[in-house]
Protein backbone atom coordinates (compact mmCIF):
# COMPACT_ATOMS: atom_id res chain seq x y z
CA UNK A 1 0.00 0.00 0.00
CA UNK A 2 1.20 3.41 -1.00
CA UNK A 3 0.52 5.82 1.97
CA UNK A 4 0.77 9.01 2.38
CA UNK A 5 0.16 10.15 5.71
CA UNK A 6 -1.31 13.51 5.53
CA UNK A 7 -1.20 15.91 9.15
CA UNK A 8 -4.62 18.31 9.32
CA UNK A 9 -2.47 21.17 10.75
CA UNK A 10 -3.28 23.05 7.87
CA UNK A 11 -7.10 23.03 8.15
CA UNK A 12 -6.81 23.16 12.25
CA UNK A 13 -4.30 22.50 14.78
CA UNK A 14 -4.34 18.68 15.24
CA UNK A 15 -3.38 19.28 19.25
CA UNK A 16 -6.10 21.37 21.06
CA UNK A 17 -4.77 24.30 23.05
CA UNK A 18 -4.83 23.69 26.60
CA UNK A 19 -8.17 24.32 28.11
CA UNK A 20 -8.04 26.74 31.49
CA UNK A 21 -10.30 24.68 33.52
CA UNK A 22 -8.61 21.25 32.78
CA UNK A 23 -5.12 22.54 34.52
CA UNK A 24 -5.85 20.72 37.33
CA UNK A 25 -6.61 17.44 36.11
CA UNK A 26 -3.81 15.90 33.63
CA UNK A 27 -3.99 16.06 30.45
CA UNK A 28 -5.18 13.28 28.23
CA UNK A 29 -2.98 12.94 25.36
CA UNK A 30 -5.84 12.98 22.15
CA UNK A 31 -5.96 9.72 20.30
CA UNK A 32 -5.57 9.90 16.71
CA UNK A 33 -6.64 7.09 13.98
CA UNK A 34 -6.01 6.84 10.43
CA UNK A 35 -8.37 7.07 7.43
CA UNK A 36 -7.72 6.31 3.63
CA UNK A 37 -9.89 6.55 0.39
CA UNK A 38 -10.09 4.96 -3.24
CA UNK A 39 -6.46 6.79 -3.38
CA UNK A 40 -4.74 5.06 -0.60
CA UNK A 41 -3.75 8.33 0.72
CA UNK A 42 -3.82 7.85 4.18
CA UNK A 43 -5.35 10.56 6.37
CA UNK A 44 -4.24 11.07 10.29
CA UNK A 45 -7.51 12.31 12.03
CA UNK A 46 -8.09 12.88 15.64
CA UNK A 47 -10.19 10.75 17.29
CA UNK A 48 -12.81 14.13 18.48
CA UNK A 49 -12.86 15.14 14.79
CA UNK A 50 -13.64 11.28 14.00
CA UNK A 51 -16.81 11.96 16.32
CA UNK A 52 -18.78 13.51 13.94
CA UNK A 53 -19.09 10.54 11.92
CA UNK A 54 -21.37 8.15 13.91
CA UNK A 55 -20.15 4.97 11.80
CA UNK A 56 -16.12 5.34 12.23
CA UNK A 57 -17.26 6.77 16.20
CA UNK A 58 -19.07 2.85 16.36
CA UNK A 59 -15.93 1.27 14.79
CA UNK A 60 -13.16 3.47 17.07
CA UNK A 61 -15.05 3.52 20.22
CA UNK A 62 -14.09 -0.51 21.70
CA UNK A 63 -10.93 -1.06 20.05
CA UNK A 64 -8.89 0.41 22.25
CA UNK A 65 -5.51 1.15 19.89
CA UNK A 66 -2.44 2.29 20.39
CA UNK A 67 -1.16 5.28 18.19
CA UNK A 68 0.88 2.03 16.58
CA UNK A 69 -1.83 0.18 16.39
CA UNK A 70 -3.94 3.13 14.39
CA UNK A 71 -1.30 3.54 12.13
CA UNK A 72 -0.85 0.22 11.41
CA UNK A 73 -4.47 -0.46 10.63
CA UNK A 74 -6.09 2.93 8.56
CA UNK A 75 -9.94 2.34 8.77
CA UNK A 76 -10.25 1.37 4.95
CA UNK A 77 -13.28 3.58 2.67
CA UNK A 78 -12.68 1.90 -0.52
CA UNK A 79 -15.67 3.71 -1.98
CA UNK A 80 -15.14 7.36 -1.44
CA UNK A 81 -12.72 8.71 -3.35
CA UNK A 82 -9.26 10.30 -2.05
CA UNK A 83 -10.69 13.97 -2.65
CA UNK A 84 -14.01 13.67 -1.14
CA UNK A 85 -12.41 11.75 2.17
CA UNK A 86 -10.34 14.96 1.93
CA UNK A 87 -13.25 17.10 2.42
CA UNK A 88 -14.73 15.18 4.74
CA UNK A 89 -11.75 14.81 7.11
CA UNK A 90 -11.15 18.75 6.94
CA UNK A 91 -14.48 19.46 7.49
CA UNK A 92 -14.39 17.04 10.49
CA UNK A 93 -11.63 19.21 11.97
CA UNK A 94 -12.41 22.39 11.54
CA UNK A 95 -15.93 21.50 13.34
CA UNK A 96 -14.00 19.48 16.02
CA UNK A 97 -15.61 19.64 19.76
CA UNK A 98 -17.39 22.75 18.14
CA UNK A 99 -21.30 23.43 18.28
CA UNK A 100 -21.90 23.17 14.41
CA UNK A 101 -23.53 26.28 13.14
CA UNK A 102 -27.06 26.88 11.65
CA UNK A 103 -25.18 28.46 8.26
CA UNK A 104 -21.78 26.63 7.14
CA UNK A 105 -19.79 28.40 5.39
CA UNK A 106 -17.32 26.14 5.38
CA UNK A 107 -18.39 23.32 3.15
CA UNK A 108 -17.03 22.47 0.17
CA UNK A 109 -16.76 25.04 -2.65
CA UNK A 110 -16.29 22.32 -5.16
CA UNK A 111 -20.10 21.54 -6.31
CA UNK A 112 -19.09 19.22 -8.81
CA UNK A 113 -18.30 16.97 -6.46
CA UNK A 114 -21.42 17.65 -3.92
CA UNK A 115 -23.01 14.42 -5.38
CA UNK A 116 -20.16 12.02 -4.38
CA UNK A 117 -20.16 13.79 -1.25
CA UNK A 118 -23.76 13.49 -0.40
CA UNK A 119 -22.88 9.95 -0.84
CA UNK A 120 -19.86 9.82 1.37
CA UNK A 121 -21.10 11.42 4.33
CA UNK A 122 -24.22 9.70 4.01
CA UNK A 123 -22.16 6.36 4.19
CA UNK A 124 -20.07 7.86 7.26
CA UNK A 125 -23.30 9.20 8.94
CA UNK A 126 -21.97 12.63 9.16
CA UNK A 127 -25.46 14.12 10.07
CA UNK A 128 -24.30 17.50 10.58
CA UNK A 129 -22.51 17.67 7.29
CA UNK A 130 -25.41 15.94 5.71
CA UNK A 131 -27.94 18.08 6.64
CA UNK A 132 -25.98 21.20 4.89
CA UNK A 133 -24.88 19.16 1.88
CA UNK A 134 -28.53 18.29 1.38
CA UNK A 135 -29.21 22.49 1.73
CA UNK A 136 -26.73 22.73 -0.88
CA UNK A 137 -28.85 20.66 -3.19
CA UNK A 138 -31.85 22.18 -2.60
CA UNK A 139 -30.15 25.56 -3.13
CA UNK A 140 -29.34 24.68 -6.93
CA UNK A 141 -33.04 24.79 -7.57
CA UNK A 142 -34.19 27.88 -5.56
CA UNK A 143 -36.89 29.76 -7.12
CA UNK A 144 -36.35 28.02 -10.34
CA UNK A 145 -39.55 26.86 -12.34
CA UNK A 146 -40.21 22.87 -12.71
CA UNK A 147 -38.30 22.62 -16.52
CA UNK A 148 -35.30 24.29 -14.78
CA UNK A 149 -35.21 22.05 -11.65
CA UNK A 150 -35.45 19.28 -14.69
CA UNK A 151 -32.13 20.84 -16.04
CA UNK A 152 -30.35 21.21 -13.11
CA UNK A 153 -31.62 18.51 -10.96
CA UNK A 154 -30.90 16.07 -14.68
CA UNK A 155 -34.73 14.56 -14.10
CA UNK A 156 -35.63 12.84 -17.51
CA UNK A 157 -39.22 13.22 -18.52
CA UNK A 158 -41.63 10.06 -18.03
CA UNK A 159 -41.28 8.63 -21.74
CA UNK A 160 -37.42 8.88 -20.66
CA UNK A 161 -38.32 6.89 -17.77
CA UNK A 162 -40.74 4.61 -19.99
CA UNK A 163 -37.75 4.12 -22.52
CA UNK A 164 -35.00 3.49 -19.31
CA UNK A 165 -37.11 0.69 -17.29
CA UNK A 166 -38.01 -1.10 -20.70
CA UNK A 167 -34.71 -1.15 -21.79
CA UNK A 168 -33.92 -2.39 -18.17
CA UNK A 169 -36.32 -5.17 -17.72
CA UNK A 170 -34.77 -6.20 -21.64
CA UNK A 171 -31.06 -6.66 -20.46
CA UNK A 172 -32.62 -8.70 -17.36
CA UNK A 173 -33.98 -10.47 -19.48
CA UNK A 174 -31.36 -11.51 -21.70
CA UNK A 175 -29.27 -11.45 -18.83
CA UNK A 176 -31.50 -14.26 -17.27
CA UNK A 177 -31.39 -16.08 -21.00
CA UNK A 178 -27.79 -16.10 -20.69
CA UNK A 179 -27.44 -17.53 -17.12
CA UNK A 180 -29.60 -20.13 -18.04
CA UNK A 181 -27.91 -21.22 -21.75
CA UNK A 182 -24.24 -20.97 -18.93
CA UNK A 183 -26.25 -23.15 -16.92
CA UNK A 184 -27.72 -25.49 -19.32
CA UNK A 185 -23.69 -26.05 -21.09
CA UNK A 186 -22.44 -26.77 -17.70
CA UNK A 187 -25.13 -29.58 -16.67
CA UNK A 188 -23.93 -30.98 -20.76
CA UNK B 1 -29.22 29.79 -15.35
CA UNK B 2 -26.11 27.88 -13.86
CA UNK B 3 -24.00 25.41 -15.64
CA UNK B 4 -24.52 23.10 -12.72
CA UNK B 5 -26.31 19.76 -12.71
CA UNK B 6 -26.57 17.93 -10.33
CA UNK B 7 -28.08 13.96 -10.47
CA UNK B 8 -30.61 14.03 -7.98
CA UNK B 9 -32.20 10.58 -9.06
CA UNK B 10 -29.15 9.05 -8.55
CA UNK B 11 -29.48 9.80 -4.68
CA UNK B 12 -31.31 6.89 -2.95
CA UNK B 13 -34.66 8.03 -1.76
CA UNK B 14 -34.52 8.85 2.05
CA UNK B 15 -31.45 10.86 0.43
CA UNK B 16 -33.83 12.44 -1.81
CA UNK B 17 -36.91 12.86 0.59
CA UNK B 18 -34.19 14.82 2.94
CA UNK B 19 -33.52 17.43 0.07
CA UNK B 20 -36.82 17.85 -0.20
CA UNK B 21 -37.47 18.63 3.15
CA UNK B 22 -34.88 21.45 3.16
CA UNK B 23 -36.79 23.30 0.43
CA UNK B 24 -39.88 25.83 0.09
CA UNK B 25 -43.67 24.17 -0.46
CA UNK B 26 -43.49 25.83 -3.87
CA UNK B 27 -40.17 24.13 -5.12
CA UNK B 28 -41.50 21.18 -4.18
CA UNK B 29 -44.34 21.67 -5.93
CA UNK B 30 -42.42 22.14 -9.15
CA UNK B 31 -40.31 19.22 -8.02
CA UNK B 32 -43.06 17.13 -7.93
CA UNK B 33 -44.12 18.38 -11.38
CA UNK B 34 -41.34 17.09 -13.31
CA UNK B 35 -41.72 13.45 -13.67
CA UNK B 36 -44.40 10.80 -12.13
CA UNK B 37 -41.29 9.45 -9.97
CA UNK B 38 -40.60 12.89 -8.62
CA UNK B 39 -43.81 13.05 -7.61
CA UNK B 40 -44.30 10.15 -5.99
CA UNK B 41 -41.50 11.16 -4.05
CA UNK B 42 -42.99 14.79 -2.71
CA UNK B 43 -46.19 12.00 -1.95
CA UNK B 44 -44.07 10.12 0.56
CA UNK B 45 -42.82 13.21 2.19
CA UNK B 46 -46.65 13.45 3.25
CA UNK B 47 -46.91 17.43 3.53
CA UNK B 48 -49.27 18.91 5.54
CA UNK B 49 -51.54 22.08 4.66
CA UNK B 50 -54.21 23.84 6.69
CA UNK B 51 -56.59 24.76 4.17
CA UNK B 52 -56.81 24.81 0.39
CA UNK B 53 -59.44 27.17 -1.41
CA UNK B 54 -60.16 26.73 -5.73
CA UNK B 55 -61.59 29.01 -7.67
CA UNK B 56 -62.98 27.86 -10.40
CA UNK B 57 -64.18 30.36 -13.58
CA UNK B 58 -60.81 32.15 -13.28
CA UNK B 59 -59.11 29.19 -11.60
CA UNK B 60 -56.77 29.55 -9.06
CA UNK B 61 -56.03 27.86 -5.81
CA UNK B 62 -55.06 29.28 -2.64
CA UNK B 63 -52.93 27.08 0.06
CA UNK B 64 -52.56 27.96 3.18
CA UNK B 65 -49.77 26.44 5.22
CA UNK B 66 -50.10 28.91 8.61
CA UNK B 67 -46.68 30.69 8.25
CA UNK B 68 -46.40 30.99 4.78
CA UNK B 69 -48.90 30.84 1.79
CA UNK B 70 -49.05 30.05 -2.19
CA UNK B 71 -50.94 31.72 -5.07
CA UNK B 72 -51.18 29.27 -7.75
CA UNK B 73 -53.22 31.16 -10.82
CA UNK B 74 -53.93 29.44 -14.02
CA UNK B 75 -53.65 32.05 -17.13
CA UNK B 76 -56.58 30.58 -19.42
CA UNK B 77 -55.59 32.56 -22.58
CA UNK B 78 -53.41 35.87 -23.62
CA UNK B 79 -56.72 38.40 -22.01
CA UNK B 80 -57.17 35.66 -19.27
CA UNK B 81 -60.65 34.40 -20.39
CA UNK B 82 -63.05 32.27 -18.16
CA UNK B 83 -62.19 28.54 -18.54
CA UNK B 84 -64.83 26.39 -20.40
CA UNK B 85 -64.21 23.30 -18.95
CA UNK B 86 -62.03 20.60 -16.61
CA UNK B 87 -60.41 20.05 -19.58
CA UNK B 88 -58.79 23.37 -20.71
CA UNK B 89 -54.98 23.68 -20.94
CA UNK B 90 -53.98 27.13 -19.17
CA UNK B 91 -51.13 28.78 -20.92
CA UNK B 92 -48.89 29.77 -17.63
CA UNK B 93 -49.46 29.27 -14.37
CA UNK B 94 -48.65 32.39 -12.21
CA UNK B 95 -46.98 31.46 -8.57
CA UNK B 96 -47.12 33.64 -5.81
CA UNK B 97 -45.91 32.85 -2.58
CA UNK B 98 -46.07 34.71 0.55
CA UNK B 99 -43.96 33.85 4.35
CA UNK B 100 -45.15 35.98 7.52
CA UNK B 101 -43.08 35.93 10.18
CA UNK B 102 -42.89 38.62 13.15
CA UNK B 103 -39.67 40.68 14.21
CA UNK B 104 -39.15 42.53 17.19
CA UNK B 105 -38.85 46.25 17.14
CA UNK B 106 -36.50 47.83 20.07
CA UNK B 107 -37.83 51.33 20.13
CA UNK B 108 -41.50 50.16 20.65
CA UNK B 109 -40.49 46.81 22.28
CA UNK B 110 -43.03 45.50 20.15
CA UNK B 111 -43.39 42.34 17.52
CA UNK B 112 -44.06 43.43 14.06
CA UNK B 113 -45.51 41.08 11.07
CA UNK B 114 -43.41 40.77 8.09
CA UNK B 115 -44.11 39.34 5.02
CA UNK B 116 -41.52 38.40 2.12
CA UNK B 117 -43.64 37.85 -1.15
CA UNK B 118 -41.98 36.31 -4.73
CA UNK B 119 -44.00 35.90 -7.50
CA UNK B 120 -42.77 33.02 -10.23
CA UNK B 121 -43.87 31.95 -13.76
CA UNK B 122 -44.25 29.36 -14.70
CA UNK B 123 -44.98 27.17 -18.06
CA UNK B 124 -47.99 24.89 -18.40
CA UNK B 125 -46.93 21.60 -19.92
CA UNK B 126 -50.07 20.11 -21.33
CA UNK B 127 -51.46 20.06 -17.88
CA UNK B 128 -55.57 20.51 -18.12
CA UNK B 129 -57.13 22.70 -14.75
CA UNK B 130 -59.16 19.21 -13.72
CA UNK B 131 -55.71 17.84 -13.41
CA UNK B 132 -53.61 20.72 -11.95
CA UNK B 133 -56.16 20.24 -8.89
CA UNK B 134 -55.69 16.64 -8.34
CA UNK B 135 -51.93 16.72 -8.32
CA UNK B 136 -52.48 19.05 -5.47
CA UNK B 137 -54.51 17.23 -3.99
CA UNK B 138 -51.81 14.23 -4.33
CA UNK B 139 -49.48 16.07 -3.02
CA UNK B 140 -51.11 17.21 0.35
CA UNK B 141 -52.62 16.25 3.06
CA UNK B 142 -55.53 18.61 4.04
CA UNK B 143 -58.25 19.26 6.92
CA UNK B 144 -60.00 21.81 4.74
CA UNK B 145 -60.70 21.80 1.36
CA UNK B 146 -63.32 24.52 -0.28
CA UNK B 147 -64.03 25.29 -3.96
CA UNK B 148 -65.50 28.44 -5.40
CA UNK B 149 -67.38 27.79 -8.35
CA UNK B 150 -68.65 30.55 -10.53
CA UNK B 151 -71.28 30.10 -12.84
CA UNK B 152 -70.72 31.38 -16.25
CA UNK B 153 -69.75 29.90 -19.23
CA UNK B 154 -68.10 26.69 -18.07
CA UNK B 155 -69.99 23.36 -18.09
CA UNK B 156 -70.49 21.05 -15.18
CA UNK B 157 -70.98 17.77 -14.77
CA UNK B 158 -71.28 15.38 -11.89
CA UNK B 159 -68.77 12.75 -12.53
CA UNK B 160 -65.93 15.23 -13.42
CA UNK B 161 -66.54 17.30 -10.59
CA UNK B 162 -66.30 14.74 -8.22
CA UNK B 163 -63.44 13.53 -9.78
CA UNK B 164 -61.73 16.06 -9.70
CA UNK B 165 -62.68 17.22 -5.95
CA UNK B 166 -62.77 13.79 -4.12
CA UNK B 167 -62.97 15.67 -0.58
CA UNK B 168 -64.46 18.92 -0.25
CA UNK B 169 -65.55 20.89 3.07
CA UNK B 170 -67.19 23.87 1.72
CA UNK B 171 -68.83 24.53 -1.74
CA UNK B 172 -68.93 28.32 -2.83
CA UNK B 173 -71.18 29.02 -5.74
CA UNK B 174 -71.49 32.45 -7.18
CA UNK B 175 -73.71 33.86 -9.85
CA UNK B 176 -73.18 37.59 -11.02
CA UNK B 177 -75.73 37.31 -13.67
CA UNK B 178 -78.43 39.28 -12.74
CA UNK B 179 -81.04 37.82 -15.06
CA UNK B 180 -79.50 33.74 -14.59
CA UNK B 181 -80.03 31.50 -17.76
CA UNK B 182 -81.08 28.58 -17.85
CA UNK B 183 -77.67 26.96 -18.37
CA UNK B 184 -76.81 29.18 -14.96
CA UNK B 185 -79.60 27.82 -13.07
CA UNK B 186 -78.67 24.25 -14.50
CA UNK B 187 -75.15 24.51 -13.24
CA UNK B 188 -76.29 25.77 -9.88
CA UNK B 189 -78.22 22.67 -9.79
CA UNK B 190 -75.22 19.99 -10.83
CA UNK B 191 -72.52 21.50 -8.37
CA UNK B 192 -75.47 20.95 -5.83
CA UNK B 193 -76.08 17.68 -6.40
CA UNK B 194 -72.50 16.66 -6.70
CA UNK B 195 -71.56 18.13 -3.15
CA UNK B 196 -74.41 18.46 -1.03
CA UNK B 197 -73.80 14.51 0.33
CA UNK B 198 -70.51 15.20 1.16
CA UNK B 199 -69.71 19.25 2.11
CA UNK B 200 -69.98 20.45 5.60
CA UNK B 201 -70.50 24.55 4.36
CA UNK B 202 -72.81 25.91 1.70
CA UNK B 203 -72.11 29.05 1.05
CA UNK B 204 -74.31 30.41 -2.03
CA UNK B 205 -73.82 34.52 -3.78
CA UNK B 206 -77.03 35.52 -6.09
CA UNK B 207 -78.05 31.65 -6.83
CA UNK B 208 -81.38 30.93 -8.25
CA UNK B 209 -82.84 27.49 -7.64
CA UNK B 210 -85.58 25.19 -8.97
CA UNK B 211 -87.55 22.93 -7.22
CA UNK B 212 -85.48 19.58 -7.29
CA UNK B 213 -82.73 21.24 -5.23
CA UNK B 214 -84.72 24.11 -3.54
CA UNK B 215 -83.45 25.84 -0.64
CA UNK B 216 -85.41 23.81 1.56
CA UNK B 217 -83.82 20.59 0.42
CA UNK B 218 -80.16 22.42 0.84
CA UNK B 219 -81.31 23.53 4.28
CA UNK B 220 -82.82 20.24 4.91
CA UNK B 221 -79.04 18.26 4.65
CA UNK B 222 -77.04 18.22 7.55
CA UNK B 223 -74.98 20.96 7.03
CA UNK B 224 -73.02 22.49 9.57
CA UNK B 225 -72.98 25.90 8.09
CA UNK B 226 -75.37 27.18 5.68
CA UNK B 227 -75.03 30.94 4.24
CA UNK B 228 -77.00 32.56 1.13
CA UNK B 229 -76.29 36.07 0.00
CA UNK B 230 -79.22 37.47 -2.07
CA UNK B 231 -81.35 34.72 -2.72
CA UNK B 232 -83.72 35.73 -5.76
CA UNK B 233 -86.05 33.40 -4.46
CA UNK B 234 -86.40 33.74 -1.20
CA UNK B 235 -89.26 32.18 0.92
CA UNK B 236 -89.10 32.68 4.41
CA UNK B 237 -91.04 29.48 5.00
CA UNK B 238 -88.38 27.39 3.65
CA UNK B 239 -85.62 28.84 6.41
CA UNK B 240 -88.14 27.34 8.75
CA UNK B 241 -87.04 23.76 8.09
CA UNK B 242 -83.50 24.07 7.97
CA UNK B 243 -81.73 21.97 9.82
CA UNK B 244 -78.12 23.84 10.10
CA UNK B 245 -75.93 24.53 12.92
CA UNK B 246 -74.97 27.87 11.57
CA UNK B 247 -77.20 29.94 9.27
CA UNK B 248 -76.27 33.54 7.81
CA UNK B 249 -78.78 34.93 5.28
CA UNK B 250 -78.32 38.26 3.88
CA UNK B 251 -81.75 39.11 1.95
CA UNK B 252 -83.66 42.29 0.33
CA UNK B 253 -86.27 41.88 2.98
CA UNK B 254 -87.28 40.37 5.50
CA UNK B 255 -90.31 40.85 7.61
CA UNK B 256 -90.55 40.89 11.74
CA UNK B 257 -93.94 38.46 11.99
CA UNK B 258 -91.21 35.94 10.37
CA UNK B 259 -88.63 36.85 12.72
CA UNK B 260 -91.37 36.00 15.55
CA UNK B 261 -92.56 32.45 14.05
CA UNK B 262 -89.34 31.61 13.99
CA UNK B 263 -88.55 32.47 17.70
CA UNK B 264 -91.80 30.77 18.78
CA UNK B 265 -90.76 27.56 16.88
CA UNK B 266 -87.37 27.56 18.32
CA UNK B 267 -88.76 28.19 21.93
CA UNK B 268 -91.23 25.48 21.33
CA UNK B 269 -88.19 22.43 20.39
CA UNK B 270 -87.90 23.27 16.91
CA UNK B 271 -84.17 23.22 15.14
CA UNK B 272 -82.22 21.31 17.51
CA UNK B 273 -78.87 21.74 15.88
CA UNK B 274 -79.16 25.53 15.89
CA UNK B 275 -76.12 27.61 17.00
CA UNK B 276 -76.54 30.60 15.61
CA UNK B 277 -78.84 32.54 13.06
CA UNK B 278 -78.35 35.50 11.30
CA UNK B 279 -79.91 37.93 8.90
CA UNK B 280 -79.16 40.98 7.27
CA UNK B 281 -81.97 42.51 5.32
CA UNK B 282 -84.21 45.66 4.63
CA UNK B 283 -87.29 45.87 7.07
CA UNK B 284 -89.07 48.12 9.73
CA UNK B 285 -88.56 46.82 13.56
CA UNK B 286 -91.38 46.84 15.01
CA UNK B 287 -90.73 45.90 18.63
CA UNK B 288 -94.35 44.59 19.18
CA UNK B 289 -94.69 42.53 16.39
CA UNK B 290 -91.18 41.09 16.92
CA UNK B 291 -91.70 40.20 20.69
CA UNK B 292 -95.41 39.19 20.32
CA UNK B 293 -95.98 36.32 22.65
CA UNK B 294 -92.60 35.48 23.84
CA UNK B 295 -91.72 35.48 27.57
CA UNK B 296 -88.19 37.47 27.52
CA UNK B 297 -85.84 36.70 30.11
CA UNK B 298 -83.57 39.68 29.80
CA UNK B 299 -84.01 42.99 28.18
CA UNK B 300 -81.23 45.74 27.76
CA UNK B 301 -80.46 48.40 24.96
CA UNK B 302 -76.73 47.39 23.08
CA UNK B 303 -74.13 49.79 24.12
CA UNK B 304 -71.40 48.56 21.59
CA UNK B 305 -69.85 50.80 19.13
CA UNK B 306 -72.64 51.27 16.00
CA UNK B 307 -74.79 49.77 17.84
CA UNK B 308 -77.07 52.91 19.21
CA UNK B 309 -80.51 51.63 18.18
CA UNK B 310 -79.91 48.10 18.56
CA UNK B 311 -81.48 45.77 21.41
CA UNK B 312 -80.68 42.86 23.27
CA UNK B 313 -82.87 40.03 24.39
CA UNK B 314 -82.58 37.04 25.95
CA UNK B 315 -85.55 34.00 25.60
CA UNK B 316 -85.48 30.39 26.86
CA UNK B 317 -86.70 27.05 25.07
CA UNK B 318 -89.16 24.32 26.13
CA UNK B 319 -85.57 22.72 27.68
CA UNK B 320 -84.79 25.59 29.83
CA UNK B 321 -82.01 26.28 27.00
CA UNK B 322 -81.10 30.41 26.17
CA UNK B 323 -80.66 32.01 23.73
CA UNK B 324 -79.47 35.47 22.83
CA UNK B 325 -81.70 37.73 20.10
CA UNK B 326 -79.55 40.83 19.34
CA UNK B 327 -81.20 43.59 16.78
CA UNK B 328 -79.20 46.39 14.93
CA UNK B 329 -80.91 48.88 13.32
CA UNK B 330 -77.97 51.90 12.91
CA UNK B 331 -79.04 52.54 9.36
CA UNK B 332 -82.90 53.18 8.82
CA UNK B 333 -84.75 49.84 7.12
CA UNK B 334 -81.21 48.41 7.53
CA UNK B 335 -81.29 45.31 10.24
CA UNK B 336 -79.81 42.89 11.22
CA UNK B 337 -81.37 40.25 13.41
CA UNK B 338 -78.59 37.88 15.22
CA UNK B 339 -79.86 34.83 17.02
CA UNK B 340 -77.18 32.99 19.07
CA UNK B 341 -77.71 29.81 20.72
CA UNK B 342 -76.23 29.74 24.45
CA UNK B 343 -74.17 26.73 25.79
CA UNK B 344 -75.35 27.04 29.14
CA UNK B 345 -79.04 26.88 30.63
Amino acid sequence: MSSTEQGTSSAAPAEPTTAPESAAAPEVPESFYYVHGKDKVVHKVSAGALQHSALIHGMISNLGYTEEQAKANPFPFENIDGDILQMVVDWCNQHKGKPTPPEDTNLPKQKEKLFDLVLAVNYLEIKELLTYCCKQVAMMVKGKSPEEIREIWMIPTDAEDEAAEKEAKKRAGKEAAGETAAAAGDAK
Amino acid sequence: MTNMRFPFRRLPDDLGLMVLKTMEYHEIIAYSLTSKKALSLVQFLGLSLQSAQIKIGWPSIFLDFGDSTIQIKWKEGEYDEEMMSFDDIPINVAVTTRKNSLTFDFVSMEFFPIFEIASFTWSNKGKSIGQWVQHIYSIFRCDWYEATFHIGMIRYDIQSLRTTFPKLNKTVISCFNNKPNEHNIQSAQVILRAFLPYVNDVQMFSVRLQENVSLQHIGMVNLRKLEMHDPPNLNFGDILIWNVEFSIVHTYQFSMRDMNRFFKMWTNSSFPRLRSFKIYGKTIVDWNVLLKGLHLENERRLETEGAERGMEFIIQNCYGTLAEIRVYNDIPTNVSVHFTVSNSR
